[in-house]
């Protein structure tokens, strides 16, 4: 019996079988293919997008530290401007026609205040004044013990009066007084800064 | 000008006490300026007062304060702090002073920190809604321009994150004006402050933002005076610069504790949880402070956080904010521990306000019944979870067991979503339909019928 025609039709139909596998292999192939570049785009753009959001992010916080830092660096500068211009005339402040009249007014006007013993301390660049402030407080006539004293803690100049038995200390220190104006002074000096700075010339004085 | 007097007669100090005896002319609540031997400066306030004798709580603790060698100066006059626009993009200490290396900005404009609670008389309605971008606020517990809206919050949960959201997030749709955050910490550890200073400046915010912060190892006594000095700042600039201020305080429960401590450091007759008596009108004080003025630009709105010890909201620092506020956000653990952000519960959240804010003109027609539907219908996705939990949930009705889909729906689309995740009104309140649609037509018995007609899809239901 020949067999052939039976072979060459299985033959056929397995090679038809093969090519459809192969087809629908393709076919899966492809489809995996596009499925794979898919999620490589979906994943390209997440990772785009998160990256555009970090560098933004990023971005942002480096714009909101150059505003601030700029900010701050200014106030900074002002700010040391002002000290020394402070300090300045705080240091120039003894050689002033009325600071020996402030010191003999702010001393007198506390040690009326004491009805006893009275401590006046002055910074040790004013100890040319104690003498005549002792006086001058001892010429009201009463009995008080006065003391005067050199206190290295005052620097810029005033005095403090200390009223040992009641626990008080009159402070007429300029660097009180500064620190109680210092808003006031700081305003004004940057006011001043400012109208220069515009070509005005300043009316704040 | 007279000499100042300085008093160095201390008789004690207790805690964050100090007591002065031979004191004359010294009002209650005056500020009071302390230096220890080396002169380094402390602030203080009077608290009490007699002919001799003054007790003065000192802001900055009294550690390394000697009875000997201290001088005490009354200045006669309450805490203030100087307030200028440009203290914006600053970070302060719970005193007002600057801690981020540069100077003090240059003012002579001060402000007293107690500020007032505003005249009734002067206050306009808050009707502005201001969106968060976070749909279950928006949607649900709208906050309002002026409004004074606390988070109750737990131990470990994220109000820190949903606060900096609404900071960074935060815009007002019906007005121009410009807006700001001003964030005051409260005992708060430096990891939770880094946070939030990190936070507003990666989005931007910082500049026109302003921070106190009174840290977790800071005098517990500053706690006090943090909340003030913000609102005060806060004050300046929405009623003198006309801006929005948004003002976020965490955590209050910090502050309450700090006042206890003060109470009995004073000896005062403990009330609830031993707090003292007062806490209300305390908690009042600060809390009073937001609202509009009439014929003025500018509001302050306020987010003040608190966490409920063990979660119980009828602790009385909730319960006593609770009294004052227009509303609560509350956030529940169930819904944290679902892995849930943010955790906003549904039902014991409240925005009292919301009703005037919100709808045609200002958010969108829809939105008052939407919200109403949203809160019945998932109140009854709660009750029936219960009953499920008794009898199973294969005896549930097919309607019992539609509910409980949406109620799935409702946390993992509408509650849920991301931390970055800016949602508009017009957003939320269409994810607030798709969740509504997966309800039968005739459940929805709180929204108009056209607006069924409009916003109902059906398609949401099977998809």
């Amino acid at each position: 019996m020949d067999n052939t025609s039976l072979e060459n039709s299985i033959k056929r139909a397995s090679e038809e079988m093969i090519a459809e596998i192969r087809e629908k292999e393709a076919r899966e192939l492809g489809r995996l293919d596009e499925d794979y570049a898919a999620e490589i785009e979906r994943f390209r753009k997440t990772m785009e997008a998160e990256t555009r959001s970090r560098m933004d992010q990023e971005l942002s916080r480096l714009e909101n530290r150059a505003v601030l830092e700029r900010k701050k660096l200014k106030l900074t500068t002002v700010e040391r401007f002002i000290q020394r211009i402070v300090e300045d005339v705080m240091r120039g402040i003894r050689s002033h026609p009325r600071y020996r009249q402030f010191l003999m007014d702010a001393a007198a006007g506390a040690a009326a205040q004491i009805p006893e013993n009275v401590e006046v301390r002055l910074a040790p660049d004013d100890g040319v004044y104690g003498n005549e402030i002792d006086e001058a407080l001892r010429i009201a006539g009463d009995h008080r013990q006065i003391r005067i004293e050199a206190d290295a803690a005052i620097g810029w100049g005033g005095c403090l009066v200390v009223d040992s038995a009641r626990g008080r200390i009159f402070n007429r220190t300029l660097e009180r007084i500064y620190f109680r104006k210092a808003l006031q002074i700081r305003r004004k000096v940057l006011q001043v800064l400012q109208d220069r700075t515009e070509g005005k010339e300043s009316v704040t004085r | 000008m007279s000499a100042e007097i300085e008093y160095t007669n201390l008789s004690g100090i207790a805690g964050p006490l100090i007591f002065v005896d031979g004191i004359r002319g010294v009002g209650y609540g005056d500020i009071v300026e302390i230096r220890d031997a080396s002169g380094e400066l402390r602030t203080g306030q009077t608290l009490e007062v007699d002919e001799q004798r003054a007790v003065v709580q000192v802001y900055e603790g009294t550690s390394g304060l000697s009875v000997k060698g201290t001088r005490v100066t009354f200045v006669g006059r309450a805490l203030e702090i100087p307030v200028d626009r440009d203290m914006l993009g600053r970070v302060y200490d719970g005193l007002g002073r600057p801690i981020d290396g540069a100077p003090q900005v240059i003012t002579d404009r001060m402000m007293n920190v107690n500020g007032l609670p505003i005249n009734p008389w002067s206050r306009e309605y808050p009707r502005d809604f201001i969106q968060t971008g976070i749909s279950a606020i928006d949607g649900m517990n709208t906050l309002i321009r002026g409004q004074k809206l606390p988070i109750f919050s737990g131990s470990g949960m994220p109000h820190n994150r949903i606060a900096a959201q609404i900071a960074r997030q935060a815009r007002i749709l019906t007005a121009e004006e410009e807006f700001t955050v001003i964030f005051a910490a409260m005992g708060v550890k430096f990891d939770v402050a880094r946070f939030f200073i990190d936070s507003l400046e990666e989005s931007g915010v910082l500049t026109h933002s302003a921070i106190f912060l009174s840290l977790a190892d800071s005098p517990s006594i500053e706690r006090l005076v943090t909340p003030r000095t913000a609102l005060t700042l806060a004050e300046y600039l929405a009623f003198e610069e006309g801006m929005h201020v948004l003002v976020i305080l965490t955590d209050m429960t910090n502050y309450c504790e700090a006042l206890r401590e003060l109470s009995s450091s004073r000896g005062e007759i403990p009330s609830r949880k031993g707090y003292p008596g007062y806490l209300y009108s305390d908690l009042a004080s600060v809390y009073e402070r937001a609202g509009r003025l009439k014929g003025g630009k500018g509001s302050i709105t306020q987010v003040p956080i608190l966490t409920m010890p063990s979660d119980d909201i009828s602790h009385p620092v909730p319960d006593l904010t609770g009294y004052i506020t227009e509303g609560q956000i509350v956030l529940e653990r169930a819904l944290f521990n679902k892995g849930i952000y943010p955790p906003i519960a549904g039902l014991p959240s409240l925005s009292r306000l919301m009703k005037d804010g919100i709808g045609e003109g200002r958010t969108r027609k829809d939105h008052g019944q939407v919200a109403a539907q949203l809160f019945a219908s998932y109140a009854k996705v709660k009750r029936i979870r219960a009953l499920a939990a008794i009898v199973g949930e294969e005896e549930l009705s097919d309607l019992d067991k539609v509910y409980l889909k949406f109620g799935t729906a409702f946390e993992e689309i509408f509650l849920r979503q991301d931390y970055e995740e800016n949602r508009s009104i017009e957003q939320t309140l269409d994810i607030g339909w798709r969740m509504l649609s997966l309800l039968p037509r005739d459940e929805l018995y709180r929204i108009a019928r056209e607006d069924i007609q409009k916003y109902y899809m059906p398609e949401a239901a099977s998809a």
